[in-house]
């Protein structure tokens, strides 16, 4: 079932915590170097999903495919390095680091990650180090955060700590980003911003997007398809203007929208 | 004249040793966010290994290694089933792991028992002249300190430094960054329990006798102490907080042959250190100097 | 079987039951500060001896009677424990303080009262001069001061369980330990429940400690020996559950005196039965942090495979 464009199947995956079943045998495909949307209302399982693909949290039963390979049994800094990156909802930033060691500490496979490394091959990190911060100032500066480079990261406004999320993720050369509502609570302007940027990187990086947003308008207007979840399970996949027309998908948003 | 001289070499020894407990444990606290409480273990198993090989007839310089060593893998050992506890979980395990030590070095004949080790070679020749012998374990006090607080500074300023740091903050976030927390920690946890090796090597060799009950978890807390008081996550703080705690202890025992107080001077000095340390929690929790700054890098 | 040795089981279990008191009447304070204020108080090793020199001073001092003593023992720890948490924890509490910073400072506080009692009885070991001979019950050795002591925690664990299961101020105190926010919100008046939690705990470590003081002898480190078992009762049975904290502790006791048999059988020092408490709570820090509710063989094996 593993077809060789797919960058990320899930085959039956569920989740449940308690009695209470989060994320009931979903079975998605994502094609490379797309735009995917995931919408559903509150509780529907979105961020659950995101946490299993992504390794914070062992599924119950069923399988996920990265590139080709099995995921679901590896520990989530393994699942990092393999190019699989997620962002959250309510960003996880170092607030009491400068916005460009958050940048810095999210780089992977420096030779002064290691205890040894750092002890032994001081010249070999440094002048990594200094390759690392001008990759970071460039994405920094792709993303209007350059200015903002030695202030701490907690001093940002909020639009700004989504952009460095996502700037965080791309530090790690990823091939795919599941992105939780990158764009939530930021001004229409910055909403757009934040999306055209995803398109540009889409364009020029090669990148695969799997984003979970509620702003349906937005998603549609940016995404190759939709999928929809509702009470742990997929109810409906598509276009977004197919979407709008499905009757299940109009069901479970009545009197949500 | 010379006596006093001979106090200050003595206490400056002091301080070095107890600055590289200090610095070994803001390494974990400070930096990392490891609730170490027993760091008198690491502190044993350095003076004991090192003990126990010389008075058998090694040399020091193997003594010394194999202290590093022993009390380095000791730290692996127990990170393994430590570090995965939360905080305040971890300080009790460590806590309790030095009282096990302690418990066996006291009852096991074979490794010194309740009288310890006696007549461990020093690195001081025999028959030299008091000051002299001072001096000469200063200096190597000294280098010793110099290399750990060299290691410290290299390990703050690099990647894995803003790592642990980030493990210190939110380690969760970290981990979804492709660190693998445990192995920082454990590395980390580690190279501290080496470094206190290395103290309690020396110390071995300096005082050439040691017991168990000179390594109670009132120690892992004199620790703790300095390291409040010097600043939490400053390197250079650590062997201030070292000088300003042993200063006012060898003061408090000075001033018992020379004030007459209505209370035993030896109390008095528990009672002040008790209030200093309540202090310090209520006005300075954060100790005197304030954590490193990370060095900038260059062109930013 | 073990040669030289004779088993007398009744005896063990006589001297389990009045080990198992002892820890229950040291942690059932640690785990209930413990449970609400999430830190564990360092300095509840010198309540358990602060109780032991209190009642020397009324029993032999003010030579007021060993009875004296014990009640002194209870109301004096007791109020010791509330103005701890008054005049220290409490404010930290209110200025924001850590939990590790509340944990410091119950270690500079215990520092502080033990030099304080060191300076006010003395550094020399003392002994209550109230005498009460053994005699033998059937197989077992016992002395009246051991039987009331059996028979005082008994009475309390009793007294305790209608405290917490039937009275207004109990269950206001179970609320509390399980959830200190919400039992608030519920309109419980949690300070109060917390002061009284701080007397009763204190005093009955205090009893702890004139307990193992009368069976020893009263020293500053009193406490300190008894503080690392009180853990290991407070964790192994669940931290805030007072009815896990007796149920460990009573097991804590069993396990030291039926370790002291194998011990000698192993021809090991005797030393060593605290090293079996001692790996009681580790196993239980590492296996069962939430205390034997929590173990379920599920647990055990999660733990033991490698980190995912």
């Amino acid at each position: 079932m593993c077809d060789l464009t797919q960058i990320l199947a899930t085959d039956n995956l569920t989740k449940s915590f308690g009695g209470l079943i989060a994320v009931d045998n979903v079975s998605i495909q994502i094609e490379e170097r797309s735009i995917s949307g995931l919408i559903g209302p509150n509780g529907s399982g979105k961020t659950t999903l995101f946490n299993v693909i992504s390794g914070a949290l062992k599924a119950d039963s069923g399988k996920v495919f990265f590139m080709g390979k099995r995921i679901d049994n590896l520990p989530c800094h393994l699942i990092y390095k393999a190019g699989l990156v997620r962002t959250f909802q309510v960003p996880r930033l170092f607030q009491k680091m400068t916005v460009l060691d958050n940048m810095l500490i999210a780089a992977r496979g420096l030779i002064g990650d290691s205890l040894i490394g750092t002890l032994f091959r001081g010249k070999a990190w440094k002048k990594q180090e200094e390759e690392l911060v001008k990759k970071a100032l460039e994405i920094l500066e792709m993303l209007d955060l350059y200015h903002q480079r030695k202030n701490l990261a907690g001093n940002l406004s909020g639009g700004q700590m989504k952009l460095l999320e996502l700037g965080r993720a791309l530090m790690s050369d990823p091939k795919m980003l599941l992105l939780d509502e990158p764009a939530a609570g930021v001004s229409p302007v910055v909403v757009d911003k934040i999306f055209e940027k995803i398109v540009e990187l889409r364009k020029n990086l090669g990148l695969t997007f799997f984003i979970i947003e509620h702003r349906i308008e937005t998603l549609f207007n940016y995404t190759d398809k939709v999928i929809v979840m509702y009470k742990g399970q997929v109810i409906a996949e598509g276009k977004g203007h197919e979407l709008v027309e499905n009757p299940k998908v109009i069901d479970v948003y009545l009197g949500e929208y | 004249m010379v006596n006093i001289v001979n106090f200050i070499l003595d206490m400056l020894i002091y301080v070095g040793i107890f600055g590289i407990l200090s610095l070994s444990l803001n390494l974990e606290y400070g930096f990392t966010g490891l609730w170490n409480f027993g760091k008198v273990a690491f502190y044993m198993i350095g003076a004991y290994t090192s003990g126990i090989l010389t008075t058998l007839g090694y040399p020091i310089y193997v003594g010394f290694a194999a202290g590093v060593v022993i009390s380095g893998l000791a730290g692996l050992l127990i990170s393994l089933p430590a570090l995965r506890l939360r905080e305040d979980y971890l300080g009790i395990l460590t806590l309790v792991f030095g009282e096990i030590i302690r418990l066996i070095l006291k009852n096991e004949y074979w490794l010194g028992g309740p009288l310890g080790i006696r007549g461990i070679p020093s690195i001081t020749p025999s028959g030299i002249e008091y000051t002299t012998a001072l001096t000469i374990q200063l200096a190597a006090i000294t280098t010793i300190a110099a290399i750990c607080y060299f290691i410290a500074n290299r390990i703050i300023h690099s990647p894995y430094g803003r790592v642990i740091r980030g493990i210190r903050e939110d380690e969760l976030a970290t981990a979804s960054l492709g660190k693998n927390t445990f192995r920082y920690k454990a590395s980390i946890f580690s190279l501290s329990s080496a470094m206190a090796g290395v103290a309690g090597a020396f110390m071995g060799q300096y005082v050439t006798s040691i017991a168990p009950d000179q390594f109670m978890p009132f120690l892992s807390f004199t620790v703790w102490m300095m390291v409040m008081l010097g600043g939490f996550a400053n390197i250079e703080g650590a062997f201030l907080g070292a000088l300003i705690y042993i200063t006012f202890e060898r003061g408090a025992r000075i001033a018992k042959d020379y004030l007459l107080l209505p209370i035993d001077p030896n109390n008095l000095m528990f009672i002040l250190t008790g209030l200093l340390i309540l202090i310090f929690v209520f006005f300075r929790p954060q100790g005197l100097l304030r954590e490193n700054k990370v060095r900038e890098h260059k062109g930013v | 079987m073990v040669d030289g040795l004779s088993l007398n089981i009744a005896q063990i279990l006589f001297n389990s039951l009045l080990t198992g008191s002892l820890y229950v009447l040291a942690a059932i304070g640690l785990t209930l500060t413990y449970g609400i204020l999430k830190f564990p108080n360092v300095a509840h090793a010198e309540f358990i001896t602060f109780g032991a020199y209190i009642a020397y001073t009324f029993a032999d001092i003010w030579k007021l009677g060993f009875e004296a003593g014990v009640l002194a023992a209870f109301v004096a720890t007791g109020l010791l424990g509330v103005a701890s948490h008054l005049f220290l924890f409490e404010p930290l509490i209110k200025r924001g303080a850590s939990t590790l910073h509340l944990t410091v400072a119950s270690i500079g506080y215990g520092i502080l009262l033990r030099y304080l009692m060191q300076e006010i009885w003395g550094r020399k070991d003392l002994y209550y001069s109230a005498y009460y001979p053994a005699f033998d019950v059937g197989p077992i050795r016992v002395t009246p001061l051991w039987l009331s002591f059996i028979l005082l925690a008994v009475v309390i664990v009793v007294t305790l369980h209608l405290l917490l299961t039937k009275t207004k101020i109990g269950k206001a105190m179970r609320a509390t330990s399980n959830n200190p926010s919400l039992a608030q919100a519920s309109g419980i008046d949690t300070r109060k429940v917390i002061l009284i939690v701080w007397f009763l705990g204190s005093a009955l470590a205090g009893l702890g400690g004139v307990m193992k003081a009368s069976d020893t002898r009263i020293t500053p480190v009193l406490g300190w020996g008894i503080l690392i078992m009180s853990f290991a009762a407070v964790i192994f049975g669940g931290v805030g559950s007072v009815y896990g904290t007796i149920f460990a502790g009573y097991i804590l006791g069993f396990v030291e005196n039926i370790g002291v048999i194998g011990l000698i059988a192993l021809k090991l020092s005797t030393e060593y039965r605290f090293l079996l408490g001692f790996l009681v709570l580790v196993f239980a820090l590492i296996f069962a942090p939430q205390g034997i509710a929590g173990i379920t063989l599920k647990s055990v094996r999660r733990r033991l495979r490698p980190s995912g």
